[in-house]
């Protein structure tokens, strides 16, 4: 299981759903000074789109690897995605390349090769904004996620299964997020189930980040327990990833969830969630 | 020294035949004869995951292929495969994603093989005189001997568990330049042949060495045609035997 070789005969799909709550423009851990969560959150969500269409680029080309949707809950339950892409629920990842909503020329460090750093330009694609109004209707975007993924898996049976990654700071205030996360855990092709991760991001920066907990007593609240239960087991794939990322050990049974995600946590889980590596060399 | 020679390819199932990465040189017609004091072959798998890999191969397999001279070391080889790679990017302005790709740099990996019947010139005095052959490898694209109808070593594997999903492979990125090619020696007599094999293929004979189940006549029964080499591999990828993967072999023997 979670073995099939990603290609263009049998792609993968990538599912984010982006919680645009109001609290996300409140600075990430607390901080004052630091990003705000849903800016925060955007820019992430935007390099790993760009590392996914690099990851699919051959030669000239832009292979048909992935299918990629983002899902924004706030004020309303829609694609995050705008310009050309606007409304659609997934879309190919050559589409993808071929229609950020812009190309911003920004500056990053790099070493120089001797120890210190240089400032190169860069160009730096956006396909998603941040959003941050409204309340937290997390059970609806899971509904809309497991109606998006039950045709998915039919059209392709034997495709490694879709990863949907949840990226929030709260609580849903329209039910039990249990019940459609179930929905979604439920299907599967014939390479395994869907995996859905959880990234909580932080609000206080005194809260301990729990990352890939084993046990749902390892989390310190009804809520957050909650959210183990929606989070499934890491794949044995991801928590090789997360083992070189993090540098220690992951255990079998060990859950998607990262649980007061600090903005490292944010970009850890992000890569662990879609580091393509099943691809074969 | 007589060779006899014969090379075979099969893009991996669901690619297109000009999207095969795996390269070998030279290309000769198969069932060529050769007669020759020494000659020298190679083979090459490029990485899926990387760009313009297959030409990456290509150039490996050219340049480690016309170094007949042992004494040439394989990083000059490698360099000037490098140099060649560069030159012949697009040198327009590449769209983001490839740029960044090249930057990457492109992977594969390499097996060089020189046979020689007399070896007065060499300067490598650890290298058998007469009637001798070396092969160095980086990856696990593998060499096998087969001495009176009976496979007697492999290189650089020997066990089925050794193949990954990470082997190592040369890059055109010098900073990814770690992996160091591994050598072996050997003599050969008349009527010996000498089969390189990409992984997928290494892999299943390997693993049926293991198993004492890989006999002589059944590879070389399905290396009398392109025509039966593809079938067999499409069987073998039917069943479930062999990873999809671009398949090669490239069998050299020295005639009797």
């Amino acid at each position: 299981m979670y073995s099939a070789e990603i290609s263009r005969m049998n792609p993968t799909c990538f599912l984010f759903l982006v919680d645009h709550s109001t609290s996300m423009q409140n600075p990430i851990m607390g901080v004052t000074g630091n990003p705000k969560k849903s800016e925060f959150v955007a820019d992430a969500l935007n390099k790993v789109i760009q590392s996914l269409v690099v990851s699919a680029s051959k030669d000239m080309e832009i292979r048909k690897y992935y299918q990629v949707g983002v899902i924004g809950y706030g004020f309303e339950v829609k694609s995050a995605l705008g310009g050309d892409l606007a409304e659609s629920d997934l879309v190919w990842i050559d589409e993808m390349y071929e229609h950020p909503l812009r190309i911003e020329d920004r500056v990053k460090k790099e070493s120089d090769g001797v120890g210190g750093f240089i400032e190169v330009s860069t160009k730096f694609p956006v396909w998603v904004d941040a959003v941050s109004r409204g309340q937290t209707p997390m059970c609806a975007a899971l509904s809309k996620a497991h109606e998006i993924l039950a045709t998915w898996v039919e059209e392709h049976p034997q495709s490694y299964p879709p990863t949907v990654i949840n990226l929030t700071d709260g609580e849903a205030n329209d039910g039990d997020v249990r019940v459609p996360a179930e929905l979604i855990k439920s299907l599967a092709t014939e390479d395994g189930n869907c995996t859905i991760l959880t990234v909580h991001s932080s609000s206080n920066e005194l809260s301990r980040q729990i990352v890939f907990p084993l046990d749902a007593k390892d989390l310190p609240d009804h809520f957050s327990r909650v959210m183990f239960e929606v989070s499934s087991p890491l794949t044995p794939k991801m928590r090789v990833t997360s083992e070189e990322l993090m540098g220690v050990p992951v255990e079998d049974g060990a859950r998607g969830l990262v649980y007061n995600a600090d903005i490292a946590g944010i970009v850890q889980a992000l890569e662990i969630g879609t580091r393509p590596a099943n691809i074969q060399l | 020294m007589k060779l006899v020679w014969k090379a075979f390819s099969l893009c991996k199932q669901g690619n297109r035949e000009e999207e095969n990465e795996d390269a070998y040189y030279p290309q000769l017609v198969n069932g060529s004869s050769l007669i020759a004091d020494q000659f020298s072959c190679a083979m090459s798998d490029g990485a899926t995951s990387s760009s313009f890999s297959r030409l990456w191969a290509n150039l490996l397999v050219k340049e480690s292929g016309n170094s007949h001279n042992l004494s040439v070391d394989l990083n000059q080889t490698i360099n000037a495969a490098r140099a060649s790679w560069k030159a012949a990017l697009p040198d327009n302005d590449l769209p983001w994603p490839t740029a960044i790709k090249v930057r990457q740099g492109a992977f594969a990996t390499l097996m060089c093989f020189h046979i020689w019947q007399k070896n007065g010139a060499s300067p490598l005095h650890t290298l058998p005189p007469d009637h001798g052959w070396t092969a160095n490898a980086v990856g696990d694209t593998c060499l096998f001997q087969v001495v009176k109808g009976k496979f007697i070593s492999t290189f650089p594997f020997t066990q089925a568990k050794e193949f990954s999903n990470t082997p190592n492979l040369i890059s055109t990125n010098v900073a990814y330049a770690r992996s160091k090619a591994g050598s072996l020696s050997g003599k050969w007599q008349r009527g010996d042949h000498f089969l390189i094999a990409t992984d997928a293929l290494s892999e299943w004979m390997i693993r049926n060495l293991e198993s004492g189940g890989l006999a002589w006549a059944l590879v070389s029964e399905n290396l009398t045609s392109l025509v039966r080499f593809q079938s067999w591999i499409r069987y073998l990828r039917r069943q479930s035997l062999i990873k999809n993967d671009d398949t090669s072999l490239i069998c050299l023997t020295v005639d009797e």
